[in-house]
């Protein structure tokens, strides 16, 4: 079987550092002002002074039925085997209409390169037999990465135990990139 | 012109009427080409500076520049629709513009794509779309047809140049099919876009399709007024006809698109759907609501409707007015449609949809440009003017 890469996000163990980001503009030497990963507040919730805020972790969701890829004119956007959604600069005539209709608001325009850019699951890494590197610095372990249609993998493992989402499901844009949002645990202790 | 004489008692100097219209066609020469420069120095500039020369960002992507292509993009459809009338339906008294429309349609769709190269961050890398086609993309449909549309033009007016008229007849009813499909899709490529509520569906498509026949037929009677200007003979009848003619089918369509705005808007206000609501009222009561109410509902709509019916369509002066009116108004249709549809952003979690944070004013260098892209269409249509027979 072909391997689906996506990510599990573990929402309770980030701590907002933001060392996802740091990492990824290292490692992808993304340009000042630009990320291709960033982590969301959801809100307040309890009531004072028990309240709580969740952090989400999030970057392009490398959908099955990705959007970005049906618009590009020139194919310049495509979709791996494995899942991954990337983009061929050479192809990229810049004309955004990606950017315009990923629901997510995952791509940004690259200033230097002047195409579309985004977060690409480091696939150089994943060619080394490493992990994207905001998985790999995840403090937390917030970010869990690994072969959806393996079902040993950390992903299945956790997608089969624990409640889980997709954003904007309603799109029917059938993302890679999963949430649990509650705490789950496994013998008692936290997942 | 006469002799000059001297500046006694009532008799008219006609040397300074001569040095007065001198310097006026100086000046119509002159303008539109400073404008031009102007123009393609503000697209070389943004072309090396890159985006800091824009003032899109990455939550509105598009700006004027989108919405300059859609409105000249659209222009020349219309103006290949509308004179379509006169030699493929056999309108009689739109055949004086004919070969004039073409040329000016051609003109216009050449500084769309100008305008387009601009906004393109590689305009060169175009090749990819022959050599790597999406046929899923809209854009890519979009694209192509226009470029086909181009060199459709561009044979329909050899034609006509080289006297193979029934070649003409036939690109004609070519040029009239790739016009309907090119606007429609170019309306498709904001339909198809579902990321974007206040977009999405088959309104856009009909919607462009409809107002570009009002700016087809507006540029229309702008140019028939220019031409009828000093001609008081038959060829200044039939281009005062004409324009006692379209000035009758721009109230028609500045009517009906004055009724699709009115149920867009209130289909949106209405409907139930939060992120559609907030889009429709950036342009009702928000950040959008002077460009919508002052200049696409009073200067594209109300305006024109006064001036054609105070006028009933007989006074060609007000008829110039209305038109000239109607394209300002189109101008702001098509920024606000571009906007608008990206003003609202959905949260990922929630479902839940916003006002963007992010907002949008043209740069500087996207209004040059565009101001550029009329100074090209107004000098290369006089200049073209001039070396082609375009009253056969």
């Amino acid at each position: 079987m072909t391997k689906h890469y996506g990510f599990v996000m573990l929402v309770y163990r980030c701590i907002d550092c933001k060392a996802c980001q740091v990492a990824c503009w290292a490692e992808n030497e993304v340009p000042l002002g630009k990320s291709r990963n960033w982590i969301t507040k959801d809100g307040y919730k309890g009531t004072f002074p028990n309240l709580n805020v969740d952090y989400l972790p999030g970057n392009c969701m490398h959908c099955a039925n990705a959007p970005c890829v049906s618009v590009c004119p020139t194919g310049a956007s495509y979709k791996r085997e494995d899942g991954l959604v990337l983009v061929n600069n050479k192809k990229c005539i810049g004309c955004k209409y990606c950017m315009v209709a990923c629901p997510y608001n995952a791509r940004f325009f690259h200033p230097e390169e002047k195409v579309a850019d985004k977060c690409t699951m480091c696939s150089h890494r994943l060619a080394k037999g490493l992990e994207p590197a905001c998985v790999a610095t995840c403090i937390g372990g917030a970010r869990v990465f690994g072969d959806l249609n393996d079902s040993k993998s950390k992903v299945s493992q956790l997608l089969r135990k624990h409640k889980h989402k997709v954003l904007l499901p309603q799109q029917g844009t059938k993302p890679s990139i999963y949430y649990i949002l509650d705490k789950p645990t496994e013998g008692g202790i936290l997942a | 012109m006469s002799t000059p004489t001297s500046e006694v008692g009532n008799v008219v100097n006609y040397g300074k009427v001569s040095i007065y219209r001198f310097v006026i066609e100086m000046l119509t020469w002159v303008v539109p080409a400073l404008l031009m420069l102007a123009g393609i120095f503000a697209g070389l500039h943004m072309f090396l500076a890159g985006e800091e020369a824009f003032g899109t960002s990455d939550l509105v992507p598009w700006g004027l520049l989108i919405a300059g292509y859609v409105l000249l993009a659209v222009t020349c459809s219309g103006l290949c629709m509308v004179s379509s009338l006169g030699h493929v339906l056999g309108l009689k008294k739109l055949d004086v513009l004919g070969q004039r429309a073409v040329l000016l349609a051609i003109t216009v769709l050449v500084s769309g794509f100008a305008v387009l190269a601009v906004e393109l961050g590689h305009p060169l890398r175009m090749i990819y779309v022959m050599i790597s086609p999406n046929f899923a993309s809209g854009i890519w449909w979009m694209g192509t047809i226009y470029g086909i549309y181009l060199v459709a033009l561009i044979i329909e007016l050899a034609a006509w140049q080289l006297g193979r008229y029934k070649l003409g007849q036939t690109m004609a009813i070519v040029t009239l099919a790739l016009a309907i499909a090119a606007t429609s899709n170019l309306g498709s490529v904001f339909g198809l876009v579902n990321a974007r509520p206040f977009w999405a569906g088959a309104y856009y498509p009909v919607y462009v399709l409809l107002t570009a026949v009002m700016s087809g037929i507006a540029t229309l009677v702008i140019l028939s007024w220019f031409l009828q200007r000093n001609d008081k003979g038959y060829q200044g009848d039939r281009y005062r006809s004409a324009i006692a003619l379209l000035t009758k089918a721009l109230g028609i369509f500045v009517v009906l698109t004055g009724v699709m705005t009115f149920w867009k808007i209130t289909a949106s206000l209405y409907g139930g759907v939060p992120a559609t609501q907030l889009a429709a009222l950036t342009l009702v009561n928000g950040s959008l609501a002077v460009p919508f109410w002052l200049f696409e509902v009073g200067a594209g709509m109300i305006f024109p409707l006064a001036a054609i019916v105070f006028s009933k369509s007989q006074r060609i002066n007000y008829s110039l007015a209305a038109a000239v009116s109607t394209i300002v108004g189109v101008i702001f249709m098509r920024y606000d449609m571009v906007v608008a549809g990206q003003k609202v952003s959905t949260d990922a979690l929630s479902g839940e949809s916003a006002v963007s944070l992010a907002g949008y004013l043209p740069s500087s260098g996207e209004v040059l440009v565009l101001i550029g892209a009329i100074g090209f269409i107004i000098s290369v249509y006089r200049i073209s003017e001039r070396f082609l027979k375009l009253d056969h």
